[in-house]
């Protein structure tokens, strides 16, 4: 199985840590009254957690402009 | 309309085509092609090794001249500031001995194409790194909450940042070559004394420290000297045998004169002043470690070699024309620059290589007008080449001259988002009224970092420390003081002390104590993370160089990390104080005043994102909001202020008086908003914070500028270093005839209110959205995130939507 450490959707860790990143899988548009489009919802994992089903091969500084 | 450069010259165009940005974006180096450099790091492993066992400064000094004596150094086209931080134009330098995260995280990245030797090196210096050496007087859970970045931001011994302003003018007046003199002078008295007669060991002993300290300004001022004859040598050499175009040539002949000069002896006119201030800059903030900012009052310290040059024609004859393209190749220098920050910090600096910001205008020592012919030639080549760094911080007196606001309002109208503008007369009385420095030398002061006022010129500036970093995040701060101090939204741990559930909470006071706690508890864990690491910088990573050219240091002997002459602690509170500020004040109306939801009821919407809630979600939107001069929301924010200012009073770091706090954000509104759950604003899990300071929440500022003006008056700034706002101007109103008038008249008001700081975005809603759709023709688009500026199209997605999200002012209105 593959875990968080290959997923496109996790960005390293804030320190470099290198056994932590930070998920930003989950997005929500958001409600007309708020100035801005999209949130997203946060989440610290361990790189070497089972991936969930939103998994996606591949490597977030790659397409980091869409993630964050 | 896109904006357009205007290189004075065609070697500055040609310089600007071909300059090699490091800006970063989402943590990321945006240009392919840049990568890590391995000459430092092997460099200085290999001292390290051949050294272990003498004293650190003596190991740091031969480290410095194993590097300055060995790397590759190269001068290109067209330049006329020579000098870089490592081996090639594309790369950025690495420092294994700071941070071992730090190394690892770029070791392992696509930059690094040497990653066996640096993993290597990595290891060798991992016992030695001041983060292992901190790491031990921290519990596990105190490591975890800090390397969670979320209420607090993670240490300066893990991330590697720090901020310095050198004592330039100790090296553009005196020249390295009288200073090593001096402080050989100083080690022969100090062993002369030691043989005095009879043996006292209590006036003796101390010697011995200060005999080392000083052992090793002088190899490191030698080898500068050294590094700098070596560029002397280059271009000679490449004037004699490689070139043809015989203007290259006797411009390559005059900077092998020029490198000769500097920094052995003092600067004779601008171009000396220059090139010494470059090498300095180099030495101090990227050589000898990593240190961010560029802070330094530019127009006061090259006036005298610019009066010489420029007017009075007696030295290093140039005209002004000379001059602004000599600014505007700066500008190209300092983009060019690669700075090395740790992962954190290149995500807080989005859009940005890193926090370069110089200072202008205010006035001279004897207070008359700081201005001089000198800012206007920097203003003028900052509106030519448009670049985004260094940005520029400029003081607003009220004595200053119009002309030079002229020139201030040209960048802020061209989109600039720069100068940003600190209210000068407050500034100064605050370093006199908080840290006892004399009236003459606090009207020095430039900007240490984004907006931070500090002193200048030879002794007791700020040198290598962390200010800058460890800072506290407010809105996750009040997420967990109502949840029992537990984070359940992103990393699922007790980030601070157990206050209770929200829903439980039967007053306003419960709240406000719950918030007050956890606030305390963040401050203090960050205050004490940046002390240890300065314990550990000046046990282990002294800073000989930096020391060699301040006279203080000089003079006791001491390395720069443990001498603080001047006091002047400040203290980051990042981005989300308008959430918080905004969040109370619903709660305080909705729940405790108008009764009209429970606590239990919002809190169960605040986990549950407002899903299904939509109508209570829109009266906490709509409840009274900062930014409107409504009195109801405004009080909460002077009382939020207040407390601010209380809790870091309570405290006393290292520099022996308590840390100022300093409200604002640059990107870290961006990057906390995923890690911050909904608010009672009426926010969304993962929305933007607020951007920093006293900016209102984007879309909540309704009754125009002035209304936004006199909300912000009502916070006592002079309690704090510093409180941003952030304002997005009308680019038809700006650009109209009567603009600058009506910028002037804002000003004048800005200033008579007593507010600290004000910076701009002035650009339209229709030229955001068309950059984001074809972005080709908006490559010198720049825009203010918060403390800095970013090209537009380099942001990502997410973050422009915050920009464009800004309310737009009408001045007219």
């Amino acid at each position: 199985m593959p875990t968080c450490k290959e997923c496109k959707f996790v960005t390293p860790s804030p320190t470099g840590d290198p056994s932590t990143g930070v998920c930003l899988v989950e997005r929500m548009q958001l409600a007309d009254s708020q100035q801005t489009n999209t949130a997203i919802r946060g989440k610290m994992v361990k790189k070497s957690d089972e991936a969930c089903p939103k998994f996606e091969a591949g490597e977030s500084w790659k397409d980091i402009k869409n993630l964050l | 309309m896109p904006t357009v450069a205007t290189p004075s010259t065609e070697r500055t165009a040609r310089l600007k085509n071909r300059c090699r940005f490091k800006h970063v974006a989402g943590g990321e180096y945006v240009h392919a092609g840049v990568k890590a450099g391995v000459e430092r790091a092997r460099l200085i492993t290999e001292s390290h090794k051949k050294n272990i066992g003498n004293p650190n400064c003596i190991i740091r000094a031969r480290g410095l001249a194993n590097i300055l004596d060995n790397i590759t150094i190269h001068i290109q086209d067209d330049e006329l500031i020579v000098g870089a931080n490592t081996e090639h134009p594309d790369y950025f330098p690495m420092y294994p001995e700071l941070s071992y995260f730090a190394t690892v995280d770029m070791v392992e990245s696509h930059y690094c194409d040497h990653q066996e030797e640096m993993r290597e090196i990595s290891e060798y210096w991992r016992p030695y790194t001041i983060q292992t050496k901190a790491e031990k007087y921290f519990t596990p859970e105190e490591l975890g909450i800090m390397y969670s970045a979320t209420i607090v931001q993670p240490p300066m011994f893990v991330t590697a940042f720090s901020s310095i302003v050198p004592t330039y003018e100790a090296v553009l007046e005196d020249g390295l070559i009288k200073r090593i003199e001096d402080v050989e002078q100083k080690i022969a008295d100090a062993n002369a004394s030691l043989r005095e007669s009879p043996w006292n060991a209590q006036d003796k002993l101390g010697l011995l420290d200060k005999i080392d300290q000083w052992e090793a300004m002088v190899i490191a001022m030698k080898a500068v000297v050294g590094w700098a004859q070596r560029h002397a040598r280059l271009a000679k050499i490449m004037a004699e045998n490689f070139l043809a175009d015989p203007k290259r040539k006797e411009e390559l002949l005059e900077i092998s004169d020029i490198c000769r000069n500097v920094p052995a002896y003092p600067a004779r006119g601008l171009k000396d002043a220059m090139q010494s201030k470059w090498f300095t800059y180099l030495l101090c903030h990227s050589v000898e470690r990593y240190s961010s900012g560029y802070g330094q009052k530019e127009d006061k310290m090259l006036w005298p070699y610019y009066k010489k040059s420029v007017l009075d024609q007696t030295d290093q004859v140039m005209t002004y024309a000379d001059a602004v393209e000599l600014f505007e190749c700066e500008r190209l220098k300092v983009s060019e620059h690669g700075s090395t920050k740790g992962r954190q910090l290149r995500e807080f600096f989005a859009g940005s290589n890193d926090l370069f910001i110089l200072t202008l205008g205010g006035t001279n020592a004897d207070g008359t007008d700081g201005s001089n012919e000198c800012t206007n030639a920097i203003l003028e080549a900052a509106a030519n080449i448009v670049t985004t760094e260094p940005s520029i911080g400029f003081r607003w007196n009220e004595n200053g001259n119009v002309e030079t606001k002229k020139k201030v309002f040209e960048c802020i109208k061209k989109g600039f988002g720069f100068p940003s503008i600190k209210n000068d007369e407050m500034n100064t009385q605050q370093l006199v009224k908080y840290f006892n420095v004399p009236l003459d030398v606090a009207r020095d002061w430039a900007l240490v970092l984004c907006m931070s006022p500090g002193i200048t010129g030879r002794r007791g500036t700020q040198k290598t420390r962390s200010e800058g970093g460890s800072d506290v995040y407010p809105a996750k701060v009040m997420e967990i003081a109502l949840t029992n101090g537990f984070d359940e939204f992103f990393s699922n741990v007790q980030l601070g002390p157990e206050t209770g559930d929200g829903a439980n909470f039967k007053s306003f006071d419960e709240v406000w104590n719950a918030v007050k706690a956890q606030i305390r508890s963040a401050i203090e864990l960050s205050l004490r993370s940046k002390d240890v690491g300065r314990i550990m910088e000046l046990t282990h990573l002294c800073c000989p160089f930096i020391s060699a050219i301040d006279d203080g240091c000089v003079e006791k002997g001491m390395d720069a990390n443990a001498l603080a002459e001047v006091a002047n602690p400040w203290h980051n509170i990042i981005g989300g104080s308008v959430v918080v500020i905004d969040s109370m004040t619903a709660i305080k109306k909705l729940v405790f005043e108008d009764k009209k939801y429970t606590m239990a009821e919002l809190m169960d919407a605040l986990r549950n994102n407002w899903e299904g809630k939509e109508e209570m979600r829109l009266d906490f939107w709509n409840a009274p909001k900062f930014g409107n001069d409504d009195p109801y929301a405004d009080e909460l924010a002077t009382k939020y202020y207040d407390l601010i200012a209380d809790e870091w009073k309570r405290n006393t770091t290292y520099s022996g008086t308590y840390p100022l706090p300093l409200a604002q954000s640059v990107a870290g509104y961006i990057v906390n908003g995923p890690k911050t759950a909904a608010t009672a604003n009426g926010r969304h899990a993962g929305e933007a914070l607020d951007d920093g300071g006293s900016s209102p929440y984007m879309g909540c500022d309704k009754n125009g500028p002035t209304a936004v003006l006199k909300s912000v008056s009502k916070i006592d700034a002079s309690k704090h270093k510093g409180v941003l706002l952030n304002q997005r101007l009308s680019t038809v109103l700006m650009n109209s005839d009567a603009g600058f008038d009506l910028w002037h008249a804002y000003m004048k008001t800005w200033h008579s209110l007593g507010i600290d700081h004000v910076q701009f975005n002035v650009i339209s809603q229709e030229d955001m959205k068309a950059a984001q759709i074809e972005p080709e023709k908006y490559t010198d688009t720049l825009v203010r995130i918060a403390g800095y500026s970013a090209k537009f199209i380099d942001l990502a997605r997410y973050s422009q939507d915050t920009i464009i999200a800004r309310t737009e002012q009408d001045m007219a209105g």
